[in-house]
């Protein structure tokens, strides 16, 4: 994850998600927008044809427009990959192929090269525009409930939930501390960034092993989880 | 380091797919295991996953002006074993793909191969060879933070290059595809290898410091009391082996008179000769010792030594703990 990413535009968009009314594919069932997204991976990476990818991206960007996803986020998910495709597609064009279209130096772009790289884009783009449709206009729980009817193992679905409700809360914490710690001038220089970062990640280490004992004495409690009496 | 959604395509990435799910179903069976053997520690594994997940959008500098993120993987694999760190990145490389749109699902098999097989299996393996090798705790961990860094993208490097090399049309071979991308990987991804090396070193060794509990239940280094009983149970070990081994190779009588006319025929040693000459004049008769090596032959002597040896370097390596000085050397 590059540094400019942020977590708590997933957390607003969640909430967003909770207080919508819903348009588009906010109204269709979780189960439906994973096996359509499983769909659509499969036939458009596994099959990995040009029209084919085309033709899903611009079947599914129509519904992302109707549908009227949180626009950060949504933002953020075609933003995401641009760099890393951008990369592949250049490396695909200058790489592959037997007819030359351009030369630079010692650098040739190939015309099979340049439909590669533009296959590769397509394909980025039609699976990200259905991982919004799947994942921006659902409910995290919901979806964890989809996958479950999928029959993911129950361990894995478990401790997806977990990860899903602890993830902000480290994630502030980590933040929180970083904060102090710029503030008290841990951050000068990369080998002091490096020391205080790992002084913090540590703490965050420490304090999630001692959260996971109380996490489970509350599921305990409350009748969640079974114990031995000599513990 | 992850590959991106829809570069590897066909049946590559449905043979990435297929064996990243026959590798996290055998990890969430490991889970299943620890779990039932430390039910209170269900927690620990989703706050494990939310921890790499947390990792995974730590900036550290990468020595040239830009930043990126640790894999997470090698950590997670010398705190909680290899096979855990897979299933959880697994996890993790599942949320990052629904929540930032990184990596993706169509490479998500790639990716769990190259994070968990390249990251958390060989970071884990490095880190347990430098313990063997003696190695200190934080320099083990920062040579698995960093032998895991590398192969992580070593194995990208490897997936991508196949995938190139085997595609339609291409212009160079496996091995020129595999030089290009390392020399594109080296200027970004070594440095922060070289951070991941530093934060993993640092922040083991911190934990080690101020809680070295939570590193002893997960086992990731051994408590006093293990070392002191291993040591006492080695030591103590030998001579009641020793006493089992004499009872079973008792000498026939027969024997032990063919044995003494062979002894008769030669030199006495030292102990004959002089030792028991004297404690004989002293009025004091030679009794049999108490480990009898010359009835055990060479090759247990030998055996002998070398549990001396490990005894005495068990007990030198981990002096400073038994001295009550909590300080890795």
């Amino acid at each position: 994850m590059s540094a400019g990413l942020d977590i708590s535009k997933v957390l607003d968009s969640e909430k967003q998600l909770l207080a919508h009314k819903g348009h588009g594919s906010f109204l269709w069932d979780a189960r439906l927008k994973i096996g359509l997204l499983i769909v659509v991976i499969v036939l458009n990476v596994g099959l990995a044809i040009n029209t084919l990818s085309a033709i899903l991206l611009f079947i599914g960007l129509p519904i992302v427009l109707w549908s009227r996803p949180p626009l950060g986020r949504t933002v953020l998910f075609f933003i995401a990959p641009v760099v890393p495709t951008l990369i592949a597609a250049v490396g695909i064009a200058i790489t592959t192929g037997i007819t030359p279209v351009i030369k630079i130096g010692v650098i040739t772009v190939y015309e099979e090269g340049l439909s590669h790289s533009l296959g590769v884009i397509l394909r980025v783009y039609c699976d990200i525009t259905w991982l919004v449709l799947t994942f921006i206009t659902t409910p995290f729980n919901t979806i964890l409930k989809a996958l479950r009817w999928y029959y993911m193992p129950s361990i894995l679905v478990d401790t997806l939930a977990l990860m899903y409700r602890y993830s902000f809360q480290l994630y502030e914490e980590f933040t929180r501390m970083n904060t102090a710690a710029i503030s008290r001038g841990g951050r000068n220089g990369q080998w002091n960034t490096i020391k205080t970062l790992a002084r913090i990640t540590a703490q965050v280490f420490m304090r999630t092993y001692d959260r996971s004992e109380k996490i489970f004495y509350a599921m305990v409690a409350r009748g969640g989880e079974k114990i031995d009496a000599g513990h | 380091m992850h590959i991106s959604e829809g570069i590897i395509t066909g049946l590559p990435a449905v043979g990435y797919t297929a064996v990243a799910i026959g590798l996290t179903a055998f990890g969430a069976k490991k889970m299943k295991d620890f779990i039932a053997e430390n039910p209170e520690k269900k927690p620990l594994l989703a706050m494990g996953g939310a921890f790499i997940f947390l990792l995974s959008l730590i900036p550290i500098p990468a020595f040239t002006g830009t930043c990126s993120h640790p894999a997470g993987s090698p950590l997670a694999a010398i705190l909680l074993g290899p096979w855990i760190g897979l299933t959880l990145t697994a996890m993790s490389l599942f949320l990052q793909a629904a929540f930032f749109a990184h990596g993706g699902f169509s490479t998500w098999g790639a990716n769990v191969i190259t994070l968990g097989v390249g990251g958390a299996f060989c970071g884990w393996l490095a880190f347990k060879a430098a313990r063997q090798a003696g190695l200190s705790l934080v320099v083990s961990a920062a040579l698995g933070g960093l032998i895991g860094d590398i192969m992580t993208y070593v194995t990208a490097g490897f997936s991508l290059s196949l995938v190139m090399a085997f595609g339609p049309d291409p212009q160079l071979s496996f091995s020129q595809y595999l030089v290009a991308i390392y020399a594109a990987y080296l200027p970004t991804q070594g440095p922060i290898a070289i951070g991941e090396m530093f934060l993993t070193g640092l922040l083991v060794g911190y934990v080690f410091k101020q809680r070295p509990e939570i590193l002893q239940e997960l086992k990731v280094v051994f408590s006093k009391a293990v070392i002191i009983f291993l040591a006492v149970f080695i030591t103590l070990s030998i001579p009641l082996a020793d006493r089992a081994y004499a009872e079973e190779s008792v000498v026939a009588p027969a024997e032990q008179l063919a044995i003494k006319e062979e002894e008769g025929s030669g030199m006495a040693g030292m102990d004959e000769a002089v030792n028991e000459v004297m404690a004989e004049a002293a009025g004091l008769s030679a009794r049999d010792p108490y480990i009898n090596l010359e009835s055990m032959g060479d090759v247990w002597n030998a055996v002998m030594l070398l549990a001396g040896a490990i005894c005495g370097f068990i007990f030198g390596r981990y002096w400073h703990l038994l001295a009550d000085k909590d300080k890795q050397s």
